[in-house]
């Protein structure tokens, strides 16, 4: 009765403010962009990104009459934030290798993509780590129900504070972070979940956050089934929590879609559906290679095609009925040059179906290559892209990346191994300084004591090598131990890699057994570890927003890259022998007790004495009783 | 004179083989890679080996509550006082001091092994000698063990014999709880009321001293290192019979089982106690082989100190069985590392194989546990009974028939 009341006074108190409340302007706001950038070797990068912005929904007050308006901005993100204390939370699910001698910088410097698998990181306010642990674990089962993920399996067996925010996060904008609670503090937490089968269920609740819900725009293009058939592709979402004054507060949030496609296969997965062989003639073999009926050697040298997104993407863009009508859309086309590569635009009107009919239109094309989806005009589109000279694509200086790692696990025993860390710094003038964040779960029992170090030229060149004690690049280091069962290891170096070399860090680690409910079904598949994040410090850059001067944001001037995931394999006892393994042991102790015991209480006479005693005996009496009465 | 410069050569010359020439041999030649790390689950625990001494040493300049930091906190600061470089010579000191007191321990009474005999048998013990290169924490245990039974045993003619008798117990203690029945058993060594007052007295304070000043360093050890090793945390394979009982027992018995094996180890201390309160030395002993057998963490270590200690305080005389028992401790010994390589590094093997090798020495174990006990009751009967008329009968070499009724 009690609450129906309530409901009563509720609506007509919403009756009588909604005037008042449907009168502010929306400061909602909705951008989407698609960067198609040629990467080398015929793949291409395809960049969604998607700018939300939400209206003043969170204040940092709550008010009686705590009305909500989304206008057209996901509810569900909303709750997950305030209900938890969380402030900003980004979500990134990654799948397959950024090939980075190839294709060069993460998208974004790295910034939107996460290890293999699923990537968490969180700003949350709470009194204490016990408290922000709780509310984790929450925040965690509505994610992985928000996203259908597993990653309520990131528990505190593996989550870890980040200490050095000044590396992850523009520290300026922590001022605009609204704190309910004067007492409490704000902590940076990480989780991820390594190798986390990322697939099209991920994907629709990214779609779902959209206002266009991915039927319309841009996102229209977005398919789970091209999207997941990609070399590399990554899902993020970043929430932020904004606030000008203390009154307007807003989610900004920032959706970024890439992945990696090799555009003769997208083709000609068209072509040929099911995977069949190239006809031997439309084969393009080397001739200066060995040329046999059976053998053939493609062709390495240029080559041209063209093709339509609608190709790779299976769809056009649908305009129907976009979303952001004030503002435009945009897509461009990096990475190439103008004298091989053309590419144009198709307006494909309304009704036109009949695709000889759709093939007969004409193309717009633009001298930059971008192209923007201004007016509603209610009508498809579709991207053309040709080439006369697929080889006239390369990076430009600054998109190599300024650091490759690599991350392996030695040794050929399931009791013991080495994890090495090979820091290569490629460029030939300046050495760079990197933040090294390593999280092991608690089942490797990491020795950091046998830490070595080794520095080796990367390529014979004129460039001096270097020469000085190794253990002098370890600038800092920050350790956090492993705590059975319950945290992961934690450790932090701040490294200096010199100009022209590769710095290897090596660890010995040990392995334990768990207990058999432990393992997983296929226990001698191993057990995924995530990946390590590295960052490469701008450090003039960290300075200066140390001391609360910034030119710019963190995201371009630091580089962050995951390392690939580890698959460690534990000894495994076997499984079949519980019954045995408790039975003979317990036979074993019992064994020895009966002996010692035998031995303790009993009276120690010599041989000749004992017949005396033992016919002494009562049982002894007894039968000799028994036999004489036969 | 001649002998003596003779035997102080002598002395010099093994000094320096066992704790220079052998070490920087093994050394040259990359032992470590080569063979010591095949056997390193005979003698290393994450408790008592090098590895984490080494670790725990770093994590003094960090936040140390991390599990896998198994040492004691007073062990771990007297090693980070030390350099690096010098590790060794400290264990091969305390391994000198260990051969000293063994020697003066002087049972000539009970059994008629001479010195040299005990020199030998110490010095060519090769589970001792290995322990030492490896540098584990039971180099440090067995001095205590020895020292304190030293001086138990001659409290009268040492000037608080008493006192050092009952430190060294606690340190035993101290570094391994599951000395702590010993304190007891050493008991016995005391005749007048008062003696064992001082006695119980000095070792609670000392082991509640030694706990507190830990407590002071790092409270963190009660979990990391007496928690974690009475309740089985740290699950890796070694030669006991935890490790494969509660990899494989059901969770909802885990708990029960835990209580009832660390029971199991303490269940001999006081039928001990009793029983054989005229020999503590020999019952002390008894002891230790017990909880070696059934204790979560037992090493080779072990092994080779309850080996020297059978052979030189005991009456082999009267031990029957003693090539089965021989060849059972021999056999494990070699098809213990053997099988583990063949489960954990090879993987022809599993892990039921390794697991059979620690049933046969726990056996062989009890084997010579057995042997000693006999061996003491044997001593007994003679005292008792032969003593005064027939002492022609027990020095003739005639050895008496003995059953248990």
């Amino acid at each position: 009765m009690l609450a129906f009341n309530t409901f009563i006074k509720c609506i007509i108190a919403y009756i009588l403010l909604l005037p008042f409340a449907s009168a502010d302007i929306s400061t909602g706001s909705f951008k989407e962009k698609l960067d198609l950038k040629i990467l080398p070797k015929d793949y291409m990068l395809s960049s969604f990104n998607f700018k939300l912005k939400s209206d003043n929904i969170v204040s940092p007050r709550t008010s009686l009459f705590d009305f909500k308006k989304h206008n057209g901005f996901s509810r569900s993100i909303e709750p997950l934030l305030t209900k938890n204390g969380v402030k900003n939370l980004y979500i990134k699910f990654t799948k397959g290798h950024w090939d980075s001698q190839k294709w060069g910088k993460l998208p974004n410097n790295g910034w939107s993509s996460g290890g293999s698998g699923v990537e968490i990181w969180a700003m949350m306010e709470a009194g204490n780590k016990d408290e922000v642990i709780k509310n984790w674990n929450i925040l965690m089962s509505e994610v992985s129900g928000i996203f259908c993920s597993s990653v309520s399996f990131i528990n505190s067996e593996k989550i870890t504070f980040i200490n050095d925010i000044q590396s992850y996060y523009d520290v300026d904008l922590l001022d605009q972070i609204p704190i309910d609670n004067e007492d409490n503090e704000l902590f940076f937490l990480r989780g991820s979940l390594a190798n986390e089968a990322v697939c099209t269920e991920n994907l629709s609740p990214f779609l779902r956050i959209l206002p266009t819900n991915g039927k319309t725009g841009l996102s229209s293009l977005i398919n789970g089934n091209r999207l997941f058939d990609s070399y590399w592709n990554s899902m993020s979402i970043d929430v932020n929590t904004v606030c000008t004054d203390d009154s307007s507060c807003y989610l900004d949030t920032e959706i970024d879609i890439n992945f990696v496609v090799n555009i003769p296969q997208a083709i000609a997965r068209n072509e040929r559906p099911t995977p069949k062989p190239v006809p031997a003639e439309e084969l393009q073999c080397d001739p200066n290679k060995k040329l046999t009926e059976w053998e053939c050697f493609p062709l390495l040298s240029k080559k041209s095609y063209s093709f339509f997104l609608s190709d790779i993407f299976g769809t056009y863009i649908n305009d129907s009925n976009r979303f952001n009508k004030e503002d435009v859309s945009t897509i461009s086309i990096t990475g190439i040059d103008d004298e091989h590569w053309s590419t144009g635009i198709k307006v494909i009107p309304r009704g036109v179906d009949d695709k000889d009919e759709i093939e007969a239109l004409g193309l717009l094309g633009t001298s930059n290559h971008v192209y923007e989806l201004k007016e509603h005009q209610k009508t498809n589109y579709d991207i053309y892209v040709g080439t006369t000279d697929n080889t006239k694509v390369s990076l430009n200086e600054s998109e190599y990346p300024p650091i490759y790692v690599t991350r392996s696990l030695t040794g050929d025993s399931q009791d013991k191994g080495v994890m090495r860390v090979a820091f290569t710094n490629p460029s030939q003038e300046r050495d760079i300084t990197i933040r090294y964040f390593e999280t092991l779960p608690w089942f490797i029992r990491l020795y950091v004591s046998s830490l070595k170090n080794n520095v080796k030229p990367h390529k014979n060149l004129d460039v001096p090598k270097f020469t000085g004690d190794v253990n002098d690049l370890i600038i800092k280091t920050d350790i956090k131990p492993s705590i059975i069962r319950s945290a992961p290891l934690h450790m932090q170096h701040t490294l200096r890699i010199p100009k022209n070399s590769v710095v290897m860090m090596t660890f010995d680690f040990e392995k334990p057994l768990l207990n058999y409910e432990e393992y997983p079904p296929d226990s001698n598949h191993g057990f995924e570890v995530e990946a390590a994040v590295v960052v490469v410090i701008d450090e003039d850059f960290e300075e200066n927003a140390m001391n609360g001067e910034t030119r710019g944001l963190l995201k371009s001037h630091n580089y962050i890259m995951r390392t690939s995931t580890l698959l460690l394999t534990l000894a495994t006892p076997d499984f079949s022998m519980p019954y045995n393994v408790i039975t003979i042991t317990s036979t074993l102790m019992a064994f020895s007790f009966g002996l010692i015991f035998n031995l303790l209480t009993k009276r120690v006479v010599t041989f000749e004495d004992s017949k005396k005693l033992v016919t002494d005996r009562p049982l002894v009496r007894l039968l000799k009783g028994l036999k004489i009465k036969k | 004179m001649a002998p003596f410069y003779t035997n102080r050569l002598l002395i010099i010359a093994y000094i320096a083989t066992r704790y220079v020439l052998f070490p920087h041999l093994l050394k040259m030649f990359n032992a470590e890679q080569m063979m010591l790390q095949y056997i390193d689950v005979l003698f290393n625990t994450p408790f008592i080996s090098y590895k984490t001494l080494k670790e725990c040493i770093l994590f003094t300049q960090f936040k140390n509550n991390g599990s896998n930091l198994n040492q004691m906190p007073l062990y771990v600061s007297l090693f980070a006082n030390i350099p690096e470089q010098l590790h060794f010579y400290m264990f091969a000191i305390i391994d000198v001091l260990t051969l000293l007191y063994f020697l003066r321990l002087d049972l000539s009474h009970f059994v008629s092994t001479s010195l040299k005999t005990k020199f030998w048998i110490y010095t060519l013990n090769p589970l001792t000698f290995l322990g030492l290169i490896m540098q584990t924490q039971f180099v440090f245990t067995q001095f205590f063990i020895i020292v304190a039974l030293y001086y138990c045993l001659n409290y009268k003619a040492n000037k608080n014999g008493i006192y050092k008798a009952a430190i060294s117990i606690a340190m035993a203690t101290y570094l391994d709880i599951y000395n702590i029945g010993l304190s007891l058993v050493c008991l016995n060594f005391f005749i007048t009321l008062k003696q064992k007052k001082q006695y119980a007295i000095c070792f609670i304070s000392a082991l509640t001293s030694m706990y507190g000043v830990s407590y002071l360093i790092n409270p963190n050890f009660i979990d990391n290192v007496i928690l974690s090793s009475v309740l089985f945390k740290e699950q890796y394979p070694n030669i006991g019979l935890w490790w494969y009982f509660f990899t494989e027992m059901f969770q909802e018995y885990r708990n029960f089982f835990k209580f009832v094996f660390n029971g199991y180890c303490y269940i001999f201390v006081i039928p001990i106690f009793l029983r054989f309160k005229s020999y503590p030395l020999q019952a002390a002993m008894i002891l230790f082989t017990w909880i070696t057998m059934f204790k979560p963490y037992p090493t080779v270590g072990e092994l080779g100190f309850i080996l020297t200690a059978f052979v030189s305080w005991f009456d082999m005389n009267v031990i029957e069985n003693k090539l089965i028992m021989g060849l059972l401790v021999m056999h494990s010994l070699v098809l213990l590392p053997v099988f583990y390589h063949l489960w954990i590094t090879v993987g022809s093997g599993n892990s039921n194989f390794f697991y059979a090798m620690t049933l046969v020495y726990v056996i062989g174990l009890a084997l010579v546990l057995l042997g000693m006990i006999k061996s003491l009751l044997y001593k007994e009967y003679i005292t008792i009974n032969c003593d005064d008329d027939n002492n022609e009968d027990s020095t003739s070499g005639k050895k008496l028939n003995l059953v248990c009724v």
